[in-house]
């Protein structure tokens, strides 16, 4: 086990570094000069022939390259050409708005989209069956930004029961924290839900086919035992699986949501920083959401193995 | 003691207006203490007969069921959802066919076990589990108590229908139902589990019905048989005399397709002409009419009920057949054993795959399996190789490198010439063509969401053959089923009908060698004997070469030209198939034959006798 987790984190080392040359090569081929967005278009060319020196652009690109990675290996990610910031201390402060909704999306999925998904497969072809999935399919096909805004007018608008948008942080005021948090996670969690009840109505009802269900009802067990032991657990890899899958479409959901209620996250963190062409901001909050994503993959294996005595690592 | 009394039993499935009438008014009985054997043909309603003892078939309105079931006194039609639990386990119990499949993979035996017993006694979580090392004790699973803390895929084949059988009898039931219990196992292990569930029946004094195809199997270990024919019993009674002086056609029909090592060699099976009646519409009259090789016209009017026709014997049949005399044999026709010339279509040399066995965090090879270690074989055109063994024994993985699902790590595998670890371009086309497979489970091999007309037209598209409805009725038809069968998925169909489709399937390409790995293994008789000639005639027909991968040489007698005998990833021994059947040198090849329906040395028991006439 040990030694599994030593060699697939050893795997990660050349994923990453794949990733960083790419990462920094596609940001190069924006078009536009970085230096004028820093400085205005009026700026003259000795200006931004300065800056250019300043940020190191004058060297060739496999050195900008090399200087990059090589901070990046001793956790120096590199200062913003805007702000001239250390990019560590602007992503520290931006993740933890970013980490609170993805866990709030995924708790909101487990704790409604697992016991929907029983729901309708137990009441399979009737008007609860009918009603879950439609919600679901209502929810996968509702774009988020047009989600966001109906919740707005509903819930902050018209009843007044939440404030449209802003941020403030949990260590500060955890009720004000949540209350502003709410709608940005429906708007996020929305599709996962969805997804997650969509696998969990199709694998339980596999799962309910299978002979060693046959088997359990012989020998005189209770429908409910059956449906949650028997049949639920043999159901839940692929819906671990669909779940982790999810946590990609999640980044892009969060860009989104983020800049609609104006959260200070990663989403709009990378968006402003592409805009504004501030590169280092970008690589380095990019590079942190992808070796996210990986460890993610890493936890769902061994959710695997968890799950399945024969998986075994 | 009467213990299950089963009357005018009918179950039907389907919309009203085109129902499948599964089980159409069957009558059994079975005492405490008593062995019933259901035999009968795939899709007969053997399944769905012990399913409705459980209370196990679909709820109304997709399934429907008329007639009484009393079990111990009790009646069991009408029970309600609570009614139907408290018989469940403890008044009847059911091992399943497939071990793999019928424990949870994801719970331990003990858990299982434990869980049922709880299901009807309130003891405590620790008292279940002393009961489950109890039931696993009686199932003869060795170390019981470690047991419980495993999972079934850490068990073989055979201690997990053990495990099954441990779990049936942790509840103590009255009667036990084991369907097809041996199937999917070795010839030795078969004999074992069969065993046991004998002395369990004896000791525990429980009723026994016991659901087979093999006929073998009835002889050795029923006290007496119901014959099962398109959902109803068509003849029942002490075994020895149902065996020995069979009056029902059908039953005759059923000895003479089981195929027997005192059978002459590469001889045609009498098989049972025609198809299994289609149940969404049975005749009027009796419904083996259709290939009854003694119909009379009044079969086809009027239904014969099930009557006496020797003490104890009971058959339903207009025509009852008496005497001894066999029935006719279809067309036998021996070819000679010719010795072959001319290229091999394949060839293995020195072929070895071994298994590297990991270990550490950084995975180094501390060992290898040796899987197939060291096999040469030839197979000719025409011709027919048998690979037996038991499992485990590298049959499969030898066919492998074959099928290039696996890289020999030695020798070499050729095709028709071509080294089908590195063939052109060309050649690989051919290769996909010309070598089809047939596996042994129909559930795994057959994609469940397409239907059989998309699964047949799958491999005709992927080499551009022609892919008509025509063709794909064709194909069915050459392994007996109807063409109303294209729309329907797989899930529609028994197990022996799915056997079948996969047989077309492999037909489909015209290849030239086809690989059946155990491909009749799980087919009752008559469709055994069936496919087995099919697959004789399309060999004379179009020249093809067969290998043949069993671990049953009884099977195998009426096609096999060549045998190879595998054990532990070799080959013991090989030879002419007349020379290893008349005089096997090696001792495993004599214990193999030895296990085999047909060999003297079954004739020990008195039972035996009869049906080895
Ligand atoms: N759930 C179902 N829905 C529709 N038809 C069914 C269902 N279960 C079984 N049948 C049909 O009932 C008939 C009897 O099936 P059953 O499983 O009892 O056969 P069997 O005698 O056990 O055959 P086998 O030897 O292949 O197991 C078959 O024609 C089958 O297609
Ligand atoms: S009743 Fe007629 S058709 Fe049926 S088995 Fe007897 S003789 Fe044959
Ligand atoms: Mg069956």
């Amino acid at each position: 086990m040990i030694g599994y987790l030593v060699r697939r984190i050893a795997q990660l080392i050349p994923v990453l570094f794949i990733v960083s040359v790419v990462l920094f090569l596609l940001l190069r081929l924006l078009p536009g000069d970085p230096t004028a967005e820093i400085l205005g278009q009026e700026a003259s060319a000795a200006d931004r022939a300065a800056l250019r020196a300043d940020l190191g652009l004058d060297a060739p690109l496999w050195q900008q390259f090399l200087d990059w990675i090589g901070g990046v290996l001793t956790g120096d990610l590199g200062r913003s050409w805007l702000t001239d910031e250390p990019v560590a201390s602007v992503i520290v402060d931006r993740l933890p708005a970013t980490v609170e909704l993805g866990l709030i999306a995924l708790l909101l999925a487990v704790a409604i989209g697992i016991p929907a998904g029983v729901l309708a497969a137990v009441r399979r072809r009737t008007a609860t069956d009918s009603a879950l999935t439609g919600l679901g399919v209502l929810a996968l096909s509702t774009p988020h930004f047009y989600l966001a805004a109906l919740l707005i007018g509903v819930f902050a608008i018209w009843l007044r029961l939440v404030p449209p948008s802003g941020y403030v942080a949990f260590t500060e005021d955890p009720v004000g924290n949540l209350v502003r948090m709410v709608l940005p996670a429906v708007t996020v969690g929305s599709t996962v839900v969805a997804v997650v009840l969509r696998q969990t109505r199709g694998s339980l009802l596999a799962a309910l086919g299978e002979d060693y269900i046959r088997t359990a009802e012989a020998t005189g067990l209770r429908r409910r035992r059956i449906v949650t032991v028997y049949a639920l657990r043999n159901a839940m890899v692929p819906v671990v699986t669909v779940t982790a899958l999810q946590i990609g479409a999640l980044m892009s959901a969060t860009v989104v949501t983020e800049t609609i209620f104006t959260l200070p996250g990663m989403g709009t963190l990378i968006v402003n920083g592409i805009f504004s062409r501030d590169l280092p901001v970008v690589q380095g909050a990019v590079l942190v959401v992808v070796t996210f994503v990986l460890l993610v993959n890493l936890v769902t294996d061994l959710v695997y193995a968890w799950l399945d005595p024969r998986i075994t690592y | 003691m009467r213990l299950l009394d089963i009357e005018h039993l009918t179950v039907t499935f389907g919309a009203p207006q085109r129902p499948v009438h599964a089980v159409a008014g069957v009558d059994l009985h079975v005492d405490a203490g008593e062995t019933l054997a259901v035999v009968g043909e795939s899709g007969s309603g053997k399944t769905v007969t012990a399913l409705s003892v459980l209370g196990l078939t679909p709820r109304p309105p997709a399934c429907r069921t008329t007639g009484g079931i009393r079990l111990a006194g009790t009646e069991l039609t009408g029970l309600d959802a609570r009614g139907w639990r408290a018989v469940r386990g403890r008044d009847v119990a059911m091992v399943f066919q497939d071990p793999s499949a019928a424990l949870n993979p994801l719970l331990t035996l003990g858990t299982q076990i434990a869980d049922a017993v709880r299901a009807h006694e309130p003891v405590s979580r620790a008292a279940a589990r002393e009961r489950a090392v109890a039931a696993l004790e009686l199932a003869r699973l060795p170390d019981p108590r470690t047991r419980l803390a495993q999972y079934p895929h850490q068990l073989s084949g055979g201690m997990r229908q053990r495990a099954a059988i441990a779990l049936a009898l942790a509840t103590g039931p009255k009667l036990l139902i084991a369907d097809e219990p041996t199937t999917a196992l070795d010839v030795a292990v078969q004999a074992e589990i069969l065993e046991t569930l004998d002395s369990l029946r004896r000791d525990l004094g429980m009723g026994l019905i016991l659901i087979t195809h093999d006929l073998g199997t009835v002889a050795t270990h029923a006290d007496r048989v119901a014959v099962m024919y398109a959902g109803r019993v068509v003849e029942t009674g002490p075994t020895a005399q149902v065996l020995g002086d069979p009056r029902m056609p059908y039953t005759r029909a059923l000895l003479a397709a089981t195929p027997r090592l005192d059978a002459p060699a590469r001889q045609r099976l009498a098989a049972i002409g025609g198809q299994p009646p289609d149940l969404r519409e049975l005749p009027p009259g009796c419904a083996f009419a259709p290939r009854c090789p003694v119909v009379l016209d009044i079969c086809h009017e009027r239904r014969p009920a099930l009557e006496p026709h020797a003490p104890d014997q009971l058959a339903a049949c207009l025509n009852p057949v008496t005497g001894p005399a066999p029935v006719e044999i279809t067309a036998p026709d021996a070819d000679p054993a010719t010795t072959p010339d001319g290229p091999p279509v394949a060839e293995f040399d020195d072929v070895a795959l071994h298994y590297p066995v990991r270990r550490g965090a950084l995975r180094r090879v501390v060992d290898h399996v040796r899987a197939v270690d060291g096999v040469s074989l030839r197979l000719h055109p025409g011709r027919t190789l048998a690979l037996v063994g038991e499992s485990g024994s590298g049959k499969t993985s030898l066919t492998r490198t074959l099928l290039r699902l696996e890289r020999p790590t030695g020798g070499t595998v050729r095709y028709a010439g071509i080294d089908v670890t590195r063939p052109g371009r060309g050649e690989l086309r051919r290769l996909q063509r010309e070598v089809q497979v047939v596996f042994q489970n129909p559930y795994a091999s057959l994609d469940p969401r397409m239907t059989v007309g998309q699964i047949l037209a799958e491999p005709l598209r992927v080499h551009g053959l022609d892919d008509s409805r025509a063709e794909l009725a064709r194909l069915l038809d050459q392994v007996g089923l109807d063409a109303a069968a294209l729309d329907r998925h797989p899930a529609a169909f028994s197990g022996g009908q799915r056997q079948r489709i996969a047989v077309a399937r492999a037909l489909g390409p015209r290849p030239r060698l086809i690989v059946c790995d155990e491909a009749v293994s799980a087919l009752d008789v008559s469709i055994q004997a069936q496919v087995l000639n099919l697959l004789a005639d399309l060999q004379r027909e179009h020249d093809l070469a067969y290998l043949f991968i069993t671990h049953d040489l009884a099977v195998v007698r009426s096609v096999a030209h060549d045998i190879a005998v595998m054990r532990h990833g070799r080959i013991v021994e090989q030879g002419p198939a007349e020379r290893i059947y008349d005089r096997p040198t090696h001792e495993y090849t004599r214990l193999l034959l030895e296990m085999a329906p047909g060999h003297p040395a079954q004739a020990r028991t008195g039972r035996t006798a009869a049906w080895s006439r």
